[in-house]
């Protein structure tokens, strides 16, 4: 796994954590499931992955791809990777 | 033929037709009508077992799991009601619920179980607790515990009784204005009438695969799971976290009737999931709970290119729906008002009127309040007879017969067709969900011990919201995060407040109430602000 790409991921999501919800001192580990765990809705989802889209220059297939293959930090990087 | 035993009686057919037949799939897991109606009778049986004092309904703690299912249906196999109680809201929630139904049996899905301690602890009522153990290992001494193997589950004789066609099919509670949530009672004769209606329009049959994506707790379940079980079809429960992206889902399973909240085309619009004949399999796209934008409709008919697609719109008091809209594609978008699909026209067996704020009946064309009648209306709340001579009304132009005033604003063409225009109260959606903006009030209220503190849904469009944002005076002691998790306490995720701002001067209109349009206002112009700073 491309660790830096993973820092790059996890320093996304705190950003976006920390502007969503002024969640300063939230610690996610690399495979802590953003949504079974509660911590994003299904609209906090939609708009995280967007913003992840847009940040990383990428588009997503959700055609061919069930949502919690997108819900960790290491689900993320795996895709942006490949 | 079985017909007498009510909202079960759909099931109890296809069972004795299609033993064999896929009833549900759920948590990688298919089970037949044979494997369901065991594990069911096996709950009902327990229940008759335990029971000193029969009551008409019964509690079931499940999510949308096997174990949730077969309590479901356990409860109406023994002839009572259910009431659902969904995990996902807070405990005291759920034991307010509790302690104002008359249940005494409350059914326990092995999912639930870390919950039940502190739900014990909240409630004041005497249950029987059984403890359903789907994962066959010991999981509580001090309880009844029913152990059912998935795989092969045991058969069990069971004497069925028929049913009271008046009495409780379920009991499912919606947000109150008043900071409780109400009791919405709907009967066997109730939930027959719109079931039959619906499976005879439709005509569902075998072969069919249903989504199911709503919880228990809320009436859109009730469509998907009943037709379902009535048409010898197979139920496909999406897990929660695919609900809202289900394109892979839909095509793996090769569903053939989808049903959901409109919300759901809009994420996956945003996701770009509506392609040309992306799903073929569809025979029918069921919208229902919320306004459906005209947009999201059209992407759904050429994404569903063989599906017929439909609006359809009811309140809980009325069972899950009274009007459909079938879209017919352009014609279809230059009906459409503000962007939303019409709710189109009442069933032909239940009475809809419009009336204005003396309750006259107004003329097509002229807008004014819906009120509903007929076999699918519940006859009133459940214990609260205040707030059923509110909202339950004779119309002196049409006898003596009782309407169910819905406080949505609608007009109606020459035709009949239904156009919803908004809300007469403070009532929002919210992902389908029936939200009370007073009764978020309340709570936070409560939590801040500040008298002005108030809610504003947002962003909105029409009567849908994607969430709330509550105003607080600035005298508050407490932080944003505190008084968000207080609020967690006591309401579900869907109604917390997604942020809270601290405000030194609450503004008052005129008429000495809180000035919602110059919050409204507030937010628009912090978040034109916030966008510039980005």
């Amino acid at each position: 796994m491309d660790s830096q790409r993973i820092v790059e991921v996890k320093e996304f999501i705190n950003n976006f954590l920390k502007t969503k919800y002024s969640k300063n001192d939230l610690v996610i580990d690399d495979d802590l499931d953003f949504l079974s765990s509660g911590i994003m809705s299904s609209l906090d989802f939609i708009e995280f992955i967007s913003g992840v889209e847009k940040h990383f220059s990428i588009e997503f297939d959700f055609d061919n791809a069930d949502p919690s293959e997108y819900s960790t930090i290491l689900g993320i990087a795996k895709k942006i990777k490949g | 033929m079985v017909s007498s035993f009510g909202l079960i009686s759909g099931f109890l057919n296809s069972f004795n037709n299609f033993p064999d037949h896929p009833a549900l799939f759920v948590e990688n897991r298919t089970y037949s009508y044979r494997m369901l109606y065991r594990m069911s009778t096996m709950i009902a049986s327990t229940i008759k077992n335990i029971e000193e004092n029969s009551k008409d309904i019964a509690a079931f703690l499940g999510y949308r799991s096997i174990g949730a299912f077969s309590s479901m249906l356990g409860i109406l196999m023994a002839g009572k009601g259910y009431v659902p109680l969904n995990p996902n809201f807070p405990n005291e929630r759920l034991a307010h619920i509790i302690d104002k139904t008359d249940v005494n049996v409350l059914v326990v899905s092995n999912e639930c179980i870390d919950l039940l301690d502190e739900l014990l602890s909240k409630t004041t009522r005497n249950l029987k607790i059984i403890i359903l153990d789907t994962s066959n290992k010991k999981l509580s001494d001090s309880f009844c515990s029913v152990n059912i193997n998935i795989s092969d589950p045991a058969d069990i004789s069971f004497n069925f009784i028929p049913v009271d066609y008046e009495k409780i099919a379920y009991l499912l509670f919606t947000s109150g204005s008043t900071g409780e949530p109400k009791g919405v009672p709907i009967t066997h004769a109730n939930a027959k009438a719109y079931i039959d209606y619906t499976c005879d329009r439709y005509k569902f049959n075998e072969t069919d695969r249903f989504s199911q994506t709503a919880d228990m707790s809320f009436d859109l379940s009730i469509l998907e799971i009943y037709p379902c079980f009535e048409s010898a079809s197979c139920l496909y429960c999406l897990p929660k976290s695919t609900v809202m992206l289900p394109a892979k889902f839909i095509r793996e399973n090769q569903l053939t009737v989808w049903i959901s909240v409109p919300s759901v085309g809009t994420f996956m619009d945003r996701m770009r999931l509506f392609k040309p004949g992306a799903f073929p399999s569809l025979r029918y796209c069921l919208f229902d709970g919320e306004p459906l934008l005209g947009s999201i409709a059209e992407k759904w008919r050429i994404a569903a290119v063989n599906a017929i697609v439909e609006n359809l719109y009811g309140p809980t008091e009325a069972t899950v729906a009274i009007t459909d809209y079938r879209w017919e594609g352009e014609a279809s978008l230059a009906q459409c008002k503000n962007g939303i699909v019409p709710i189109g026209r009442i069933f032909p067996e239940q009475l809809g009127i419009v009336i204005d704020e003396n309750s006259k009946p107004v003329k097509a064309g002229t807008k004014g309040e819906l009120c509903l009648s007929g076999s699918q209306l519940t006859k009133g709340y459940y214990n609260d007879p205040e707030k059923t001579a509110k909202s339950f009304i004779i119309i002196k132009e049409t006898g003596d017969r009782l309407w169910y005033k819905t406080g949505d604003v609608v007009t109606q063409d020459e035709n009949g067709c239904l156009y919803h225009l908004g809300r007469t109260d403070h009532q929002i959606k919210i992902l389908g969900y029936r939200v009370e903006l007073q009764e978020i009030d309340f709570i936070l209220r409560k939590c801040s011990n500040e008298e002005l503190a108030t809610t504003i849904a947002w962003p909105v469009t029409g009567t849908n919201a994607e969430g709330v944002i509550a105003f607080i005076p600035s005298t508050c002691k407490l932080t944003e995060s505190d008084l968000i998790e207080k609020c967690k306490v006591f309401l579900p995720a869907y109604m917390v407040p997604s942020q809270i701002i601290f405000i030194d001067n609450m503004p008052m209109s005129n008429n000495g109430k809180i000035d919602r349009i110059k919050l409204k206002n507030y937010i628009e112009r912090q978040q034109n602000g916030f966008a510039k700073n980005c």
